[in-house]
Parts: C-alpha cells; sequence; structure tokens
C-alpha cells in the first residue's frame, strides 16, 4: 500500500473531479483546485504522515496558533473599549439617557473582563489538552 | 396589534460650549470606534470557529484528530476537544457582539441628545430638498408622477405587508422628497426664477398668499364670516394643570380627542374650542398658557380646512384675518391677558399654524415668549427672537412638511424631529400620571437602552398617518430622556414662562356664521366677532 494511504489510481466515469488521478475521460470537467494554495477549504487533503509523524500534530498547531491570535486579539479590543468608557466619564450631559449612559460605563467593565477571561479560558483549553 | 416607537432627534435650542462639543465628538468616536472594533472581533472569533472545524477535518485518515477525544492507543496521534472550543468561539463572538451593540447604543444616544450631527443632516436634507424642488419647477410633471407613483409604491407595499390599505406608506415612501415637491409646486405658482430658490425658504407661504386672496372669500360665502366666540363651561376636568411640555401635550391631546368625540370624558365641550389657562406666580402677578387643537373641518368652526391655507399666508393681514387666529386671539383677550403678562402657546397641527401666526404678528398686543406647535408647517413664520419655539414633527407625517422648508435651528428655535420605527422586543414602557415614563427594557435599536426610542401609546393595528399627536407626544418624550443642553433649556424656559399656580382654566368655542341680513360678502372685509355671554 502507498505510503499516502491512496489506492492506485483507477478509472472512474467521474474521474477529473477534485481527483489526483491523470487519466480523465474526454468531455469531463478537468482538475483544478480554485482556492489552493489560499486557504484550508478546497485544498486537497494532505497526505496523512509527513517525515516525522501524522499531520494530526501540525493540524493540532494550527489550532492552537489560531486560538492564541484570537485571544490576544480580544485583550487588544477589550483594552480599548475600556480606553473609550474612561474617556467618556466627565462628559457634560444631563438627562435619564445621560444617567444611563454613566451607569454603563461601569456596568460594562465586568462584560469586558468576561471577555478577556473567555478568551484566556479558550487558550487554555488548547494548550491543556495533550 | 404591532407596536411602534419614535427614535427622536434635537435639532437647533442652546448648545453647550465649543469646548463642551468637542469632548463630546472625541466620546463619541472613541465608542464607535471600540464598538467597531469588538464587532469585528466577534467575525475573528466566528471565522476561527470554521477554521477549527475545518483543522478537526483536514487529515481524513486520523481518526484521533478528527474524533476531538484523546486516543487512548499512545501519544502518535493528537487532537483537540474541537466540539467544546468551536461552542466556546461561538458563544464568544455573540457575547462580543452584545457589548458592541451596548456600546453603539450609548454613542448613537450620546450623538442625538446633544445633536452631535444635526448640522450634517440638516445639510444634507437641504440639499434633497432644493434638488427636489429644482427638478419639481423644471419638470412638474415628471415629479408629480414621481410623487404619484411613490404613493402608489407606498400602498402597494403596505397592502403586501399589512393585508390593509395603509395610506401611511405612502407618506413614508415620499417623505424625503415631501418639502422640495411642496416648494417646487410654490415656486411655480408665484413665478420665483428657477435657481433662485435656492435662496428662498418660502415658496409656499408665497403661494399660500396668492390662493388665500381668492379662497378667504369663497371661504366666507359658504362659511359665514361672522364670528362668534363665547365662553363655554366643561363639567369634567379635560385641559390640567402643567408645568412642562410633555403635560402640555398630554392635555392638548385630550382637550382634541374629546371636542371631537374620540374619547369621552363627558366634558360637554365641542368642536371650535380652545383652552385658556391662569397661572398665578409667586410674586401674584399671572402667566398664561394657550392650549389649541388643530383641524375639526366642521362646517361653521373658525378651525376648518381653508383656515389653513390663509395661516400659511407670506401676508400679516391675511394672516390676522385667518378665523382661527381672529377666534383665539378674542378669547385671549376675552380671558383678560394683559399685554406685559408672559403668554405660552401650544397647539396641534392647524393650532400651532395659529400660535406661530399670532407669535408673528401680535406681538404688540400680547407678550408670547413660548410657542409650542406638534405637527406645524411653521418654518417660514416670521416669529420674533424673543418668542422660543419648541417644534415637534414627525418624518413622514406630511403634513409638517407642507412649509416646503426645514425650521430654523437657532438659539431659540428647537425642533425634536421624530422617525417611526416598528418596536421590538417585550414590554412596554409607562407614561406615568406626572408625565414621566418608566421605560420597557427592551426597545430594539441599538444596544437595548430603554431611552433609544420610545414606544407610541395605543399604537394603531397598522401603519397609520403618524400626523396624530400621540405619535408628537413619544418623539418628545424620547427627546426628554435623551436630555442634553437643548433640549434642557428649552424645557426650562417652558416651564418658568407658565410657572405658577394654576388659577383658573376656561374654555372658548367659535362659531362662524352669516351676519343677520347677509347676502354676500365684499372680498377682503373679513370683520364681526361677536362675544356671547355663558
Amino acid at each position: 500500500m502507498p505510503r499516502s494511504g491512496w489506492t492506485a489510481p483507477f478509472e472512474s466515469a467521474f474521474n477529473g473531479c477534485m481527483s489526483t488521478t491523470r487519466r480523465s475521460i474526454p468531455g469531463t470537467m478537468r482538475t483544478y483546485a480554485p482556492f489552493a494554495g489560499s486557504r484550508p477549504f478546497g485544498q486537497m487533503p494532505k497526505p496523512m504522515f509527513a517525515d516525522d509523524g501524522c499531520r494530526c500534530h501540525e493540524a493540532v498547531q494550527a489550532s492552537r496558533e489560531r486560538i492564541d491570535a484570537a485571544a490576544q486579539g480580544t485583550v487588544r479590543v477589550t483594552g480599548a473599549a475600556r480606553t473609550a468608557l474612561a474617556s467618556c466619564a466627565s462628559l457634560d450631559w444631563e438627562g435619564n439617557a445621560a444617567n444611563l449612559f454613566r451607569d454603563r460605563l461601569t456596568s460594562l467593565r465586568p462584560p469586558l473582563d468576561a471577555h478577556d477571561d473567555e478568551a484566556a479560558t479558550v487558550t487554555r483549553m488548547a494548550v491543556m489538552s495533550p | 396589534m404591532s407596536d411602534w416607537q419614535i427614535v427622536a432627534r434635537v435639532h437647533g435650542g442652546h448648545q453647550s460650549a465649543p469646548a463642551t462639543v468637542e469632548e463630546f465628538h472625541a466620546a463619541y468616536d472613541a465608542l464607535v470606534d471600540a464598538a467597531t472594533e469588538l464587532g469585528v472581533h466577534a467575525r475573528t472569533w466566528t471565522d476561527t470557529a470554521m477554521e477549527l472545524a475545518a483543522d478537526r477535518t483536514s487529515v481524513p485518515l486520523c481518526t484521533t484528530l478528527s474524533s476531538g477525544t484523546r486516543s487512548s492507543s499512545g501519544g502518535e496521534h493528537v487532537t483537540l476537544p474541537y466540539a467544546q472550543l468551536i461552542a466556546a468561539c461561538q458563544r464568544h463572538a455573540a457575547e462580543l457582539n452584545d457589548t458592541s451593540a451596548k456600546l453603539h447604543g450609548m454613542a448613537d444616544m450620546l450623538a442625538r441628545a446633544n445633536a452631535l450631527y444635526s448640522q450634517a443632516e440638516r445639510d444634507s436634507r437641504r440639499a434633497v430638498t432644493e434638488l427636489t424642488q429644482a427638478v419639481t419647477q423644471s419638470h412638474p410633471l415628471w415629479a408629480s408622477s414621481a410623487m404619484v407613483g411613490g404613493i402608489l409604491g407606498g400602498l402597494i407595499y403596505g397592502g403586501l405587508a399589512e393585508r390593509a390599505f395603509t395610506p401611511g406608506y405612502s407618506s413614508w415612501a415620499t417623505a424625503p422628497f415631501q418639502e422640495g415637491y411642496m416648494s417646487g409646486i410654490g415656486a411655480l405658482l408665484t413665478d420665483i426664477e428657477l435657481g433662485k430658490g435656492v435662496v428662498h425658504t418660502d415658496e409656499v407661504n408665497q403661494a399660500a398668499g396668492k390662493i388665500g386672496k381668492w379662497s378667504g372669500p369663497i371661504k366666507d360665502i359658504y362659511q359665514g364670516n361672522e364670528l362668534t366666540v363665547r365662553r363655554v363651561q366643561s363639567r369634567a376636568e379635560v385641559v390640567r394643570s402643567s408645568t412642562s411640555v410633555g403635560q402640555s401635550l398630554e392635555n392638548l391631546r385630550r382637550l382634541g380627542e374629546e371636542r371631537l368625540g374620540k374619547i369621552d370624558l363627558d366634558s360637554g365641550l365641542e368642536y371650535g374650542t380652545i383652552a385658556v389657562q391662569r397661572y398665578e406666580r409667586p410674586d401674584g402677578s399671572n402667566a398664561w398658557l394657550v392650549t389649541i387643537p388643530g383641524t375639526d373641518g366642521q362646517w361653521d368652526s373658525p378651525f376648518g380646512w381653508e383656515q389653513n391655507i390663509e395661516l400659511m399666508s407670506d401676508d400679516p393681514e391675511r394672516r390676522r384675518r385667518a378665523d382661527g387666529a381672529r377666534m383665539v386671539v378674542e378669547a385671549m383677550e376675552q380671558a383678560g391677558i394683559r399685554p406685559d403678562e408672559p403668554v405660552a402657546m401650544i397647539g396641534h397641527s392647524q393650532g400651532g399654524i395659529v400660535a406661530a401666526a399670532i407669535a408673528s404678528d401680535e406681538s404688540e398686543r400680547f407678550n408670547i415668549q413660548h410657542i409650542v406647535t406638534a405637527g406645524s408647517p411653521v418654518a417660514n413664520h416670521p416669529i420674533p427672537e424673543h418668542t422660543w419655539v419648541t417644534s415637534i414633527e414627525i418624518e413622514d407625517e406630511l403634513v409638517a412638511a407642507l412649509d416646503g422648508a426645514e425650521n430654523p435651528a437657532t438659539d431659540h428655535w428647537l425642533t425634536v424631529r421624530g422617525t417611526l420605527q416598528p418596536a421590538a422586543g417585550p414590554g412596554t414602557p409607562t407614561l406615568n400620571d406626572d408625565g414621566s415614563c418608566t421605560p420597557s427594557a427592551d426597545s430594539g435599536v441599538w444596544g437595548d437602552s430603554p431611552y433609544a426610542a420610545a414606544v407610541v401609546d395605543d399604537p394603531a393595528e397598522t401603519k397609520e398617518m403618524t400626523h396624530w399627536l400621540k405619535y408628537h407626544q413619544a418623539a418628545y418624550r424620547n427627546a426628554s430622556d435623551l436630555g442634553g443642553r437643548p433640549m434642557i433649556t428649552h424645557e426650562r424656559h417652558f416651564a418658568d414662562t407658565i410657572g405658577g399656580e394654576l388659577k383658573e382654566t376656561q374654555y372658548y368655542e367659535g362659531r362662524l356664521s352669516h351676519p343677520p341680513g347677509h347676502t354676500s360678502t365684499a372680498p377682503g372685509e373679513r370683520t364681526g366677532i361677536s362675544r356671547v355671554g355663558e
């Protein structure tokens, strides 16, 4: 059995649709991969084994990196939100809506903290798994 | 029954100091930027969830990876708890969106309360109005066809949406062009040169003046010119004590609906009735509040349909001769209002036009310090600077747009402009007896703030014309909740004008008739007011 895990090419009536075989029946769609090289979607599935083992390790590492990047982004945007709220503390504005506005300057801090905590939790969930 | 809400914006009035306005702008920009970043980052987490799902299946023959659970067969293969991670990413995205919406809502309230983008909105509106006017003047048939098309389109849309005849949608569809179209027609009727309309805003008033020269005498023929004003008694308290614009609007609604029989307070009051209230100030002097409902269209009422044209005229004499103005002036004199005593007036529709006309033309007879108009096309009335004006208009009510122009936005002229939207979410706010509002939990507008909009009381089954006073009340309620220096300053001025203890509420009824032995009325001869005792 080939190391890649794929069986040997065989003739198929639907040959040409995202297939690795080189033979194609005239009139069928040619092989093409419109998203190849740019996005995970549409790419050919990778061979199961790399030189140093199963590619599941790469996939897991990629997942961890995505989560880590997103979590760092959360810290950045919640920090910007806190700065924005702080800049509104001394506005000269009266009325019911102004009172609610000032309440929200305070009441939005816990949700912003919760966003940071949630991002950290997701990161830990990804890191601590073997 | 559908719920509707009004989102209000404020134009004019006393603005905050420039440094304060700069602070408002900076705060608004910071909030919007933060809200936008949170919203964009929420999408990042959504994308991350999708990418994790793709990672999970990226090595199809590795069952450990795709299982998402740790393999018991040793460390050769790895995975992550993908199901929990994907769910956490999606949940996190939703929470970030919620916070983003709240920040957007805060920014929106800040902007509307302090009229941060009022000038930009007005400039944009003026541009549309002038362009529409120019097109109407140069291609009146085309413009009229387009308006008819908009009206029919609105009717069709309303019929499909609500399975009913809903002219409210016709007005909604044509709302952005109503002022410009009216201006264009006015310019055509008064031969204003194309292009000169940019420096005019009173084309409609000029046209009304021209039309009123013959509509007035024609009206005299069938309605008569003899005006009888008599004081009448009310069996019930219709117009109550007021210390605010909100309370006065509620009194105006009660009087307007009671005299037409829409509500039954068992007062015995009929159409053509206004209220004149005397308040006694702490120093013993008097202050007055005159409450004027709108057109009743009754055969012998001074508040008929034709009178609107005369009240809109650019000719002060024509305005003075309008029966509604004559009637209210006569009532004010009968009530004993002295020239030096402060007067506030509040009117809906034609009632507001009467208030504006009297403020414009009788400033030497009465000390009119503040008028409140609801749904009244008064943009071009020459109201003197010392009279404060609080105008309330609804975007698609049509009537307020009949002046063909936006209201001035000065320190003394504040306009609350409301836009109707379907309400969303559970709960309705409660209008308390003192005029204050207990908000609902969710208005459905940005960030679920209870002050982002005001729910309309007693909503109609379908989208009706928004000229009814309840819509203006909701607009004012929302604007009041938003607060801000313009609203607070104007409200305070109105309250100070009538500040004091209510001493008496007088009701006056007007009727038109032909004088005894009448055969015809000479054009321009508009005299004849009779006082009748109780």
